[in-house]
């Protein structure tokens, strides 16, 4: 038996757009006023605070108690899209992100970019290797080179200081 | 006459020349292409515009807009899957002709009503921005104030399906702005104790995890569920099916013109944007045709009202930017990190300080028109058959990588490049909840001048809030935005 969720999709956004309001403020009340200015640093984030909990209750509200279908985009198709091309491509992005600084471009372009390739099709082991050197040298050739972006050093190892 | 002064800036600098003709080609291409938006494709070329003087930068960027939003007809028409928002109408009456063998007819027809209405949009920005800008600059922070809010609520309320929503994404956009140093009291807000986050977020990463790692996600989500293909267009060997005649030019001219009036007047307004003038152009002269009938089913005026609307939102939205410093568009929003990163602050005061790029930038707008106009009539098909041609397993890798080294880019900052993936997550998360993310990017970019102005119109006055009463510019905008949103709910209901 299908489990149902008492939130729908919309429900669960709402509700977290209302906790990450609720957040601001908490987080807002640290800052410090100033002098005579009669606005202040702090009413921003407290007024930007309060309309995310605001909104976010209200669509919280407005889409509870769930209806069927609505429950269903928790558990459907699109969240086992999710779970096979979306979560390993964001941690694809994430690790490239933290790799680039420690190993430089050459490296964590070279690891990463079959895993791509990969969520998008190529199966060929033979293709996922060509097309990662082939599109890493290119791309290296025209940032780098042509356009003279300062190409970012490794802090562990500097493979394309050789080029420098 | 300031714009012949423009042209002359223009064709006096080849590298602007080659910028537009190159970012009319991407610029179509682009946005031919279903799911790789234009915003996306801008916000990936920013940082290298970085590299080169303002001129060239500001007008390829402008013009793969411009461009960008006449391409997504190609795929509207040929394919049936628009390859913008703006382009959604166009799909209507334009696929029908192609399943008729009339897919040059359609392409022409598209073609002739995107130039006529973004000439007829540049005309009005070209002429009426200058005598806007004069009257705006003697506006203060009062008016300024009640212009953002108006910007604020318009964009959050008019961009996408649901109001709740894209007021979330306003809210959200306003919240990332305020992440830094307060710009009056230097005080620290939202940093968590961040010594990097003092310096706030920068835009360029945010627009790119937004618009375009977000883009990839979805199209991997979509690979996955396998998304249907696209139709192939199919071909007739009458050439008249392949011609648009001079008696139907004539009998489209008038539709071509009212809409052209539709999109130009929406286009002043911050955040309703070319898909929503398309839909309004269209259901309008569906109501004034006496062969509504045969509307929907490949009746070449149901390609012409939306492609005029859409493409004469272009120039004047392009007024609120220049004329006041707040962005009505989401390539408007874009334009104002490359206008900064060249050193020109973008306001009325701009009309003195940089005139002549100014006005090179309008004529790189005109001569852009012309370039894609000349593609879409002559080669829209095969444009069409090129993005065919083009697999989604190789693009999509490509856009991937281009993001990372494109955010890196812009400041040589890793800090930009984390920020940006976390933002593609984010973007993900909006478009499938159906939240705006072009909505977040505006008003993030809007929330700086809009503290500012509301901070100085409270330390100015005697009153308190009552300062907004006393300003007649400011009691406009507020009428303005209660209207407008008042019928958008009533739309709604």
């Amino acid at each position: 038996m299908r489990h149902q969720f008492p939130l729908s999709g919309d429900g669960v956004a709402g509700f977290c757009v209302a906790v990450i309001g609720a957040i601001l403020i908490v987080t807002a009340q640290d800052i410090r006023g100033f002098g005579d200015d009669p606005v202040g640093p702090k009413f921003l984030p407290v007024a930007g605070g309060a309309l995310l909990v605001l909104f976010g209750l209200w669509l919280a509200a407005i889409s509870w108690p769930a209806r069927g279908t609505d429950a269903d985009r928790i558990v459907s198709p699109a969240f086992r899209g999710f779970r096979r091309a979306v979560l390993p491509l964001g941690l694809l992005g994430i690790l490239y992100a933290l790799a680039l600084p420690r190993l430089g471009y050459i490296i964590p372009t070279l690891l990463v970019l079959p895993g791509v390739l990969y969520i998008f099709g190529t199966r060929s082991p033979l293709v996922l290797v060509r097309d990662a050197l082939a599109t890493t040298t290119a791309f290296y050739l025209f940032f780098f080179v042509l356009f003279g972006v300062y190409d970012p050093p490794g802090e562990w190892l500097d493979i394309s200081g050789i080029f420098r | 006459m300031d714009i012949l002064a423009g042209i002359a800036t223009l064709f006096g600098d080849p590298m602007a020349v080659a910028a537009v003709v190159l970012g009319a080609v991407i610029g179509v291409i682009v946005g031919a292409i279903p799911g790789l938006t234009t915003a996306a494709a801008i916000s990936l070329m920013v940082p290298l515009t970085f590299y080169i003087p303002p001129l060239p930068a500001l007008a390829f960027l402008y013009v793969v807009g411009k461009s960008g939003r006449f391409g997504g007809s190609i795929s509207a028409i040929l394919f049936n899957t628009p390859g913008t928002a703006a382009s959604a109408a166009t799909m209507i009456d334009g696929h029908p002709l192609v399943r008729q063998g009339k897919a040059g007819k359609a392409m022409k027809t598209a073609a002739v009503s995107s130039v006529i209405g973004d000439f007829g949009g540049d005309l009005i920005l070209i002429f009426g921005v200058a005598l806007i800008a004069r009257y705006t600059e003697r506006l203060g922070p009062p008016e300024y104030f009640a212009a953002y809010l108006m910007a604020f609520v318009l964009i959050g309320s008019m961009i996408g399906s649901s109001i709740l929503k894209g007021l979330i994404s306003s809210v959200a956009g306003v919240v990332l702005g305020i992440v830094g140093l307060d710009p009056i009291s230097a005080m620290p807000r939202l940093t968590f104790g961040s010594y990097e986050l003092e310096g706030g977020f920068s835009l360029v990463p945010i627009m790119i995890g937004v618009f375009v790692l977000s883009e990839v996600f979805v199209r991997a989500e979509e690979r996955e569920q396998g998304a249907p293909e696209a139709i192939p267009a199919t071909g007739s060997p009458s050439r008249d099916d392949h011609r648009l005649t001079l008696p139907e030019f004539l009998s489209c001219l008038p539709v071509i013109l009212r809409s052209t009036g539709i999109g130009a007047a929406i286009g002043l307004l911050p955040g309703i944007g070319s898909a929503v003038a398309c839909f309004i152009a269209y259901g309008e002269e569906k109501r004034r045709a006496p062969d509504s009938h045969s509307w929907g089913s490949g009746n070449i005026k149901g390609i012409a009202a939306p492609e005029s609307a859409n493409n004469a939102v272009s120039g004047p939205s392009m007024i609120p930017l220049l004329a006041l410093g707040i962005p009505g568009s989401t390539i408007a929003a874009i334009l104002v990190s490359v206008f900064l990163i060249h050193g020109i602050t973008v306001g009325p005061a701009i009309f003195h300080q940089d005139r002549d790029l100014i006005f090179g930038l309008f004529a790189a707008g005109l001569f852009g028109i012309a370039i894609y106009g000349l593609i879409g009539f002559f080669a829209g098909p095969l444009v069409g058959r090129f993005v065919a041609l083009l697999p989604a397993s190789r693009i999509y890798p490509l856009v991937f990588l281009t993001a990372f080294i494109a955010a890196y880019s812009a400041r040589n900052s890793m800090l930009d490049v984390l920020a940006m993936a976390c933002f593609g997550l984010l973007g993900y998360a909006m478009k499938k909840f159906d939240f705006s993310p072009a909505a977040l990017i505006i008003s993030f970019v809007l929330t700086r001048g809009a503290e500012e102005s509301l901070r100085q119109a409270m330390l100015i006055s005697d009153n308190g809030p009552l300062i907004f009463l006393e300003r007649p510019f400011a009691i406009g905008c507020f009428a303005v935005t209660v209207i407008l949103l008042y019928l958008r709910l009533r739309r709604r209901g």
